[in-house]
């Protein structure tokens, strides 16, 4: 039977890229503390684990480039060898470059897998500690001896489930050494009724003649140490070995089983689709509601305790299963003390980074859409935000130059900031340039906080030269697209010779959300709770019209602009009267504005779907949801509206 | 045995003739008559309310709910122009299934099953510029009808898939 490996590509790639992770987080620890045996031991695992994977699969310039890595942390394990901090680099250089190689394997395309400098540090290492890969023959390794060792291995019974196989090890072992009495156990294999033939009921003994030393052995049984219990015996000791030889399986017998099963993976359609069927449950269950009458249910106790206990597991269950899809900031987090490092070291700036709320749970899928925003604000924020450490001095400022990354839960979603102690927006420099690009008018007033939203406008740039990090002038509304795409809203906390804090504040999902229900016209939408600041219905002195162009809303002495929703949704070809309807304040681009909609309906959490699958995407919304009684109900995306809102203005405003 | 041996000729074509036959979904638009592949056609639907989508064009009449999945509507009558108003007492929607693409077309009355040789269809009628067509892949007669076989890939990539060639102008734009 062949087996088809492109199916296994996708795990591989995924695991692979933990793996470079971990490698890259364990080498910059090392960098600050190069004798920390744990992470030195991470770090070997890690590539250890790509060049197995990668040589099973067949890949071999992923396997074989990953072996020279190998070979430099082995000696560093063994303590032949220290590494230099410009070791680390090359080490650092080489674990992107395997990252582009497994890019490549993704992309099908071949790239060049040598790097002359990690082969230099190879060669500078030398061969007398290279390490013992099925690659490399036992003979190359330090003689200490032929032994002969007594060994068992017991595999436990879902050792073929998880894609093992017994053969791999007996061919490894005898590449180190000669196998003899090779008994096979099969006493525990259960009558042919009772067998499940996926499991593994088997286990072996026999003796091994080995030259190699104990940690060949131990490679050996690296990858399966978890899911097979090994016991070895040495029978006629060389007189270097030592009297037991502890493998890792046995010194690891202690653990808790329960870490066995810690993670599992599993397709995030699967999880999209649960996900799907309980917000359908959520709904079915609004219609029976519905359907029995609330009056029915309030009058028969039993039947109200009955469906209490449904609505309580219902909502325990949708939170469980969105559970799934969270994942810790530092997921996102993590990857910046690499790019904090290098980015500094680019810049020639001594740079620390602060992490906090690292633990702070967020959906999975917003995480990965994040990534790029939050890496360009933390590259403009080493670049333009922080001074160069000549010009802190010169500010008589003390404290190290520092990024800050923090997240934290808040009340329906959470928020990130990307804060520096740096040098602070200059509001009047943002105001000359916007106005140079033609984005303000010179008279026009502007509060301190409007100014620096403008950093956000597409095109917008203060850097007087072009760098090869940032002042390109693409950027910033591109992070304000991003987040707008997530529902969320990005705004500028600065202060002069101070720092600046960007903060972001998200839903945590995208697959539901919590919505306030308003009636237009005919219709219903639904209006993201986030969004929403106060609703109202204003005095008819209280709104004046603007040129006839638009109305305001005088709310606390401060004029609210007004977009009729019925108008931009194409219900109403005139906007009616604000006094007859209400007035939604929202915030949308860090600005207030006001919806006129004709009733609120009430709050609800809704289940997010996208119109994009058998339509297209549709300006001004953000996705669809089924309300209660199955009808289909848009979802506001607020500031696309808004901006929709005030496009159109515009445009009517030239015509 | 001529005469026998005739006959089985000719049943072997008529045989053949039927396994060549495709089965079409015909239904009337307005005094107009048109088809769409069986095998397209995933269920109908009576006429149910439609959630109007902002700023779409007219003839997208809006998106239904589909057992959870959110479907747009189309009214071909709006898109070729007929001036006339269906009865929703009679009015269904068939929802057809295109390249994954899952989108409802509104049909003035449950459709009937006709089957169709390929000796049968004839290629659209050109009226040159005048009238669009490109819709239309093949005509056929039933009945003293002339029915019109949609071509339900081009009308949906142009109706639904608009986003991409908007994509592409922002892109190059």
């Amino acid at each position: 039977m062949t087996i088809d490996l492109s199916v296994f590509q996708a795990a591989f790639l995924e695991e692979a890229r933990e793996h470079l992770a971990t490698l890259e987080r364990g080498l910059l620890a090392l960098e600050r503390n190069s004798s920390d045996e744990d992470t030195i031991h991470q770090v070997f695992r890690a590539a250890h684990s790509i060049k197995g994977a990668a040589g099973t699969l067949g890949f071999a310039g992923i396997a074989g480039f990953t072996h020279q890595l190998e070979s430099v942390l082995d000696s560093v394990r063994e303590c032949t060898f220290v590494l230099e901090k410009s070791d680390i680099s090359t080490l650092l250089e080489a674990t992107d470059q395997l990252r582009n190689l497994v890019d490549a394997v993704e992309d099908n395309r071949s790239i060049d897998s040598s790097s002359p400098k990690l082969a230099a540090l190879v060669e500078r290492i030398g061969s007398s500690s290279s390490p013992r890969g099925p690659q490399t023959p036992a003979n190359e390794t330090q003689m200490i001896g032929s032994r002969r060792l007594q060994l068992e291995i017991h595999p436990k019974r879902n050792f073929f489930a998880i894609g093992l196989d017994p053969i791999l090890l007996f061919r490894d072992l005898e590449a180190l050494g000669t196998l003899s009495d090779v008994t096979c156990d099969v006493t525990s294999i259960p009558r042919l009724s009772e067998l499940e033939p996926t499991d593994c009921n088997i286990s072996w003994k026999f003796r091994l003649e080995t030259t190699a030393a104990d940690q060949e052995l131990q490679d050996v049984f690296l990858f399966v140490a978890d899911d097979c219990e090994v016991r070895t015996t040495a029978i006629e000791l060389a007189p270097s070995s030592p009297n037991s030889l502890e493998l890792p399986a046995v010194a690891r017998k202690g653990r808790p089983a329960a870490i066995e099963s810690a993670t599992l993976r599993v397709s995030s359609e699967k999880v999209d689709s649960l996900i799907d069927l309980v917000g359908e449950l959520v709904i079915a269950q609004s219609v029976v509601l519905q359907l029995l009458g609330e009056q029915a249910v309030k009058r028969t106790p039993v039947m109200r305790d009955a469906i209490m206990s449904m609505k309580r597991n219902m909502q325990e269950l949708q939170g469980r299963i969105m559970g799934i899809r969270m994942v810790p900031v530092a997921t996102l987090f993590g990857r910046f003390s690499r790019i904090v490092r290098d980015t500094a070291t680019l810049l020639n700036k001594s740079v620390t980074l602060e992490i906090e709320g690292q633990d702070t749970e967020i959906d999975k899928a917003v995480v990965e859409r994040l990534a790029d925003p939050i890496t360009h604000l933390v590259r403009n924020a080493l670049d333009h935000g922080l001074e160069t450490d000549r010009e802190r001095n010169v500010a008589g400022k003390l404290e190290p130059a520092t990024i800050r990354l923090f997240a934290e839960h808040v009340a329906g979603g959470i928020v990130i900031e990307v804060s520096d102690n740096g040098r602070g927006l200059d509001a009047t420099r943002i105001r000359e340039k916007a106005e140079q690009q033609g984005l303000v008018r010179p008279g026009d007033s502007l509060t301190d906080e409007q100014v620096n939203a403008l950093i956000f406008e597409p095109g917008f740039s203060t850097a007087s030269e072009v760098s090869s990090l940032s002042g390109r002038g693409v950027g910033m509304d591109v992070v304000r697209s991003c987040v707008d795409a997530l529902n969320g809203t990005i705004t500028i906390g600065t202060k002069r010779g101070e720092g600046t804090t960007i903060r972001i504040r998200l839903p945590v999902t995208l697959a539901i959300l919590d919505g306030l229900l308003l009636r237009v016209g005919l219709f219903t939408y639904v209006v993201p709770l986030l969004a929403v600041t106060e609703a109202f219905r204003p005095e008819p002195n209280a709104v004046c019209s603007v040129t006839g162009a638009g109305f305001v809303a005088l709310l606390r002495d401060q004029a609210l602009p007004l977009v009729d929703l019925g108008v931009q949704l194409h219900l109403a070809d005139t906007p009616k009267n604000p006094c007859e309807a209400l007035v939604v304040m929202v915030e949308a681009d860090g600005r207030q504005v006001g919806l006129v909609v004709d009733a609120l309906l009430g709050q609800s959490q809704v289940v997010v779907k996208s119109i994009e699958t058998h339509y297209r995407r549709v300006d001004g919304v953000l996705g669809a949801t089924i309300l209660g009684d199955g009808q289909v109900a848009f979802i506001i995306d607020v500031a696309g509206l808004v901006r929709l809102a005030w496009s159109r203005s515009g445009a009517t405003e030239a015509a | 045995m001529r005469h026998l041996g005739e006959f089985s000729h000719a049943r072997r074509a008529e045989a053949h003739e039927e396994r060549l036959e495709t089965q079409y979904l015909s239904f009337p638009l307005g005094s107009e008559r048109f088809a769409v592949e069986i095998l397209r056609v995933q269920e109908i639907r009576p006429l149910c309310a439609i959630m109007p989508i902002p700023n779409a064009p007219v003839h997208i009449r809006g998106v239904i709910n589909l057992r959870g999945i959110i479907v747009p509507v189309i009214d071909l009558r709006l898109r070729f122009g007929l001036m006339t108003n269906a009865d929703p007492r009679f009015a269904i929607i068939l929802v057809v299934n295109v390249q994954d693409k899952i989108c409802g077309i509104i049909a003035d009355a449950v459709p009937k099953v006709l089957a169709v040789s390929p000796s049968e269809l004839a290629p659209a009628p050109d009226f040159g510029q005048r009238v669009d067509l490109s819709f239309v892949s093949g005509v056929f007669h039933r009945a003293q009808e002339l029915v019109l076989l949609l071509d339900l890939d081009h009308l949906l990539s142009v109706e639904l898939g608009r986003v991409c060639n908007d994509e592409i102008d922002l892109v190059a734009g």
